[in-house]
């Protein structure tokens, strides 16, 4: 009788993803367009926010938005209506997007020709934090009816996150949500990181977000230069 | 469930590498973080390799549970809600994830 062998191999099953997602962002860098990778929990206000981000910023940088709905066009439309273009990427259903799925994407919109590019990513907290997606940078919306505590829960969202936007500060009144307990437990998982707390709805605080994408893409072009 | 379709072709891969005539058994080990259960992660499994060169073949899941070591005090701990995802040492929620975040094909157990 065949005996069975046991085999170690220990390998990094994301280990094909990680090294797309380096390669993509070698890319991006030669095509001096900036890939930022928005996560949040579903309904946190990804989409308000661009909207906004779009208005504030579409005069002076060439925009495009990659949409992970899961089986609709709506966000997609909101984006055109606010004066960016989009498309919508193909997750099959996927609970995250990875580096193969966006490469797809950027292909398809010919990231070259826009100096931000944007990826809606898929509604979820936990796997999206997982797979590197290949973006220059990663930002992370917290709305406040999700609670001051969610960077207790999910601490390596945000670890990997460069920018934490906390959305949605007009409706604080009514829920237990408390702004400085936030911002401290957001330093405790992230020393140093920039928070910055917006209404999506109003537009209030668009500005500071807007100054943050405007300081990272020069940063991509001086380095394009150094 | 791309994480089952990764794991089946990697497996597939070291399978050809290796030379095994037949896979009894792979084991992964995955992070607690990664949030998979591994009685999914089995049933997708047993879906993935229907008709590729694993099918016959059974999934061993281990969970890694999640250690932080403190920035603060340099303990390594277990976050969790007993102790409100803090350093059990010094109260601190700076932290390095030390262990929690993988996702490793461990072994396969092999035929020749
Ligand atoms: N009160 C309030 N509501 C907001 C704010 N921003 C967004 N919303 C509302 O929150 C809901 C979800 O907003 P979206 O922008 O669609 O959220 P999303 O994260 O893109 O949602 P998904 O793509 O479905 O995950 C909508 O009803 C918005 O009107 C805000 O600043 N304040
Ligand atoms: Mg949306
Ligand atoms: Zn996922
Ligand atoms: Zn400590």
């Amino acid at each position: 009788m065949a005996e069975v062998k046991i085999i170690d191999l220990k390998a990094n099953v994301l280990e094909d993803n990680d090294i797309l997602a380096e390669k993509t962002r070698a890319r991006l860098r030669g095509e001096r367009t900036f890939l930022l990778n928005l996560m949040s929990a579903p309904g946190s206000g990804k989409t308000t926010t661009l909207t906004r981000l779009i208005e504030e910023i579409k005069d002076d940088l060439k925009i495009a938005v990659m949409e992970a709905d899961i089986d609709s066009d709506v966000d997609a439309k909101r984006i055109i209506d606010a004066g960016a273009d989009a498309i919508q990427l193909h997750t099959g259903g996927m609970c995250h997007l990875d580096a193969d799925m966006t490469t797809q994407g950027l292909d398809s919109i010919r990231s070259r020709r826009y100096d931000l590019v944007v990826l809606e990513n898929v509604g979820n907290l936990v796997c999206p934090a997982e797979f590197d997606t290949g973006a220059t940078k990663n930002a992370m919306i917290l709305s406040v009816p999700e609670g001051d505590d969610k960077p207790l829960k999910y601490p390596l969202m945000f670890q990997v996150a460069d920018v934490v936007i906390i959305n949605k500060i007009d409706v604080m009144p009514y829920f237990d949500f408390d702004m400085e307990k936030a911002k401290a437990n957001i330093e405790m998982r992230h020393p140093g990181i920039e928070v910055i707390p917006i209404c999506a709805k109003t537009g209030e605080g668009i500005d500071k977000l807007a100054a943050w994408i405007r300081k990272e893409f020069e940063k991509i072009c001086n380095e394009e230069e150094a | 469930m791309s994480y089952v379709v990764r794991v089946v072709n990697l497996a597939l891969k070291k399978k050809e590498e290796q030379g095994c005539r037949e896979i009894e058994k792979v084991v992964v080990q995955i992070g607690q973080m990664v949030g998979i259960e591994p009685y999914y992660m089995k049933k997708y499994y047993l879906e993935a390799v229907k008709g590729t060169e694993l099918e016959g073949s059974d999934i061993e899941c281990e969970i890694l549970p999640v250690i932080a070591k403190c920035d603060q005090c340099g303990i390594e701990y277990h976050p969790d809600k007993s102790n409100d995802y803090m350093c059990p040492g010094c109260g601190s929620g700076a932290a390095k994830t030390v262990q929690g975040r993988e996702f490793i094909l461990k072994e396969i157990h092999a035929l020749f």
